[in-house]
């Protein structure tokens, strides 16, 4: 029974990978492209206008930025075959469950966008790393490690410094604090019909405003969160487990209600 | 069986219902053709029924489980080949790779069989043949996948006439017994030859919905109806509900007595006199 779900999971997959592979392909393209770009942008200014211009330019289109924002992008278009008649009549006639069709979509928007971000980056990182391959001094295996693989060396010298707790601790807090936004941005994407991804920016920009208010701005507040600060990080998880949770719950709902034609703008 | 049990729906919620308080039901096995005008809502029947949409009001069962749900078990006895579609750019080899783990029951043997009566290739990519081919390669994949439905809209569109009639080989010689096939089209002679049984669709004007106008089996029909064709006006009879010139004459429709021959049933005279008003007990 348990082989029979894993393999109808695994068909599933197989039957997204089929559909939206040219999709898929775009975006990869896109994230080199973004990449590539930066890379560019910031030499050029670098060369123009100094330190401070690239620093300027580094600010506001840095590598964090293009990979979230191509992360919550993508999940805020992770139902678009709901958008298209054909495409919708194939998925949700598809001999599937309803919470698999929804799981898998998930799992499967969320690992293979995040892969196909990395590899982005890593081709992008390759390319402007081909001059590299004309100095004798450098050797390949360094190149691919320093060069090309983003962050390798970055978590090489964190296990250096730190021990294995303590970057465990760190990256599921970094989970954590991306596990709301990429639930809100899977939300609006299947709740909405039409332009979910400006929906959620919006929500999420609000609610980011909302926080620093309530968080910085508000002495009292600030000042309670300094005296407790361990059980204002578990708090904090909390909330953003059980928000993240209603987000995902509504949208496998909203899923569940979509219809191939509806004038309403929201699938419910 | 497929049931409708008191269904309203409508696309629009400020505007008037397509169907309301719609009990309908559909008996298992054989070829049903679903007929109306355009506009009457045969397409979304069909929707209804595969649970694309999903009822204002009420609720449309499969056998027994709600539609609605969509459970994998109903959707892999499901299979609708809609009117217009698009297919992926990769072969059909590929495409039934991908697609047969869904359908416990699919037959390669029919398969085969089917594309070698529309004589069509397995290894050419599904995007780069004509919208004729396209619907053959939909219409022998469907059949293959053996699903306990069948649904198909408008399948005749796009076809030639030497195709509509492959079309009707294939159908009759791949529709198992206990698998049902509902045609909805509006090109009643393409398809008359199949059926063995007929639903027909018309607007109740004074509701402003769509209506069943008639329900039943061919072989129902031949029992209840008589229809006839005579080279002159006949004359003013009780038992005449609807008479029609045709090129060859008067074709008329009346209550058949015991008594009368069967005869074979004019399923377009039928047809219009359900438009015209006509309505006949036991048929609906």
């Amino acid at each position: 029974m348990r082989i029979q779900v894993f393999d109808r999971f695994g068909q599933i997959i197989r039957w997204y990978w089929q559909m939206e592979k040219r999709l898929y392909l775009r975006l990869f393209l896109t994230t080199f492209g973004l990449y590539v770009a930066q890379e560019v942008l910031s030499t050029v200014l670098l060369e123009l206008g100094g330190q401070a211009a690239q620093g300027a330019l580094l600010r506001l289109f840095n590598d964090e930025v293009i990979f979230w924002g191509m992360i919550l992008f993508c999940l805020a278009h992770i139902f678009s075959a709901l958008e298209r008649k054909h495409t919708a009549t194939s998925l949700l006639l598809l001999p599937a469950g309803n919470a698999e069709k929804f799981l898998s979509r998930v799992v499967y928007a969320t690992v293979g966008i995040w892969l196909l971000v990395f590899l982005g980056r890593c081709a992008a990182n390759a390319l402007t790393a081909m001059p590299l391959l004309f100095n004798p001094e450098t050797s390949f295996g360094e190149i691919v490690r320093r060069h090309v693989l983003p962050g390798t060396w970055i978590l090489a010298s964190i296990f250096e410094t730190h021990n294995v707790g303590d970057v465990l601790v760190y990256t599921f807090g970094s989970l954590m604090i991306a596990l709301w936004p990429m639930s809100l941005f899977t939300l609006c994407g299947v709740l909405f019909r039409r332009y979910g991804w400006l929906w959620a920016l919006f929500i999420f920009i609000a609610a980011t405003f909302i926080l620093i208010y309530l968080l910085e701005l508000n002495e009292q507040n600030a000042a309670w969160i300094n005296a407790h600060h361990t059980q204002f990080v578990w708090m904090t998880y909390a909330v953003v487990v059980v928000l993240s949770t209603a987000n995902y719950a509504l949208a496998y709902r909203s899923f569940c209600r979509a219809q191939i034609i509806s004038d309403k703008m929201i699938r419910l | 069986m497929l049931r409708f049990n008191d269904v309203s729906f409508g696309y629009k919620r400020r505007e008037a219902l397509l169907f309301s308080h719609l009990d309908w039901q559909l008996e298992t096995g054989g070829i049903c053709g679903l007929l109306g005008p355009n506009g009457c809502g045969k397409t979304t029947l069909l929707y209804l029924m595969t649970g694309l949409l999903l009822p204002k009001d009420g609720s449309v069962e499969a056998d027994g489980r709600d539609v609605s749900q969509r459970c994998r078990e109903v959707l892999s006895e499901m299979f609708i080949v809609p009117e217009t579609f698009e297919l992926p750019s990769e072969t059909l080899c590929a495409h039934i790779k991908i697609y047969r783990h869904f359908y416990p029951c699919f037959s390669d043997e029919i398969l085969l069989r089917c594309l070698s009566e529309f004589d069509l290739p397995l290894d050419s990519p599904l995007d780069r043949l004509s919208m004729g081919q396209q619907k053959k390669v939909m219409i022998a994949f469907a059949l293959a996948c053996g699903t306990r439905y069948l649904f198909l809209d408008e399948p005749t569109n796009g076809l030639d006439v030497t195709s509509k009639k492959l079309f009707r080989k294939v159908m009759a010689a791949n529709i198992a017994e206990d698998r049902t096939a509902v045609i909805a089209t509006h090109q009643i002679s393409d398809v008359a030859p199949l059926l063995d049984g007929v639903t027909v669709l018309g607007r109740n004007d004074a509701q402003s919905t769509s209506e069943v106008l008639c329900s039943s089996s061919l072989a129902a029909i031949t029992r209840r109806l008589s229809f006839t064709t005579e080279t002159y006006p006949p004359k003013i009879s009780d038992k005449r509900l609807y008479t029609e010139r045709t090129p060859f004459g008067y074709a008329s429709l009346s209550l058949r007595r015991d008594e009368e021959e069967e005869t074979p049933v004019n399923l377009e005279l039928l047809y219009n006199a359900l438009q015209q008003g006509v309505r006949i007990p036991d048929l609906s």
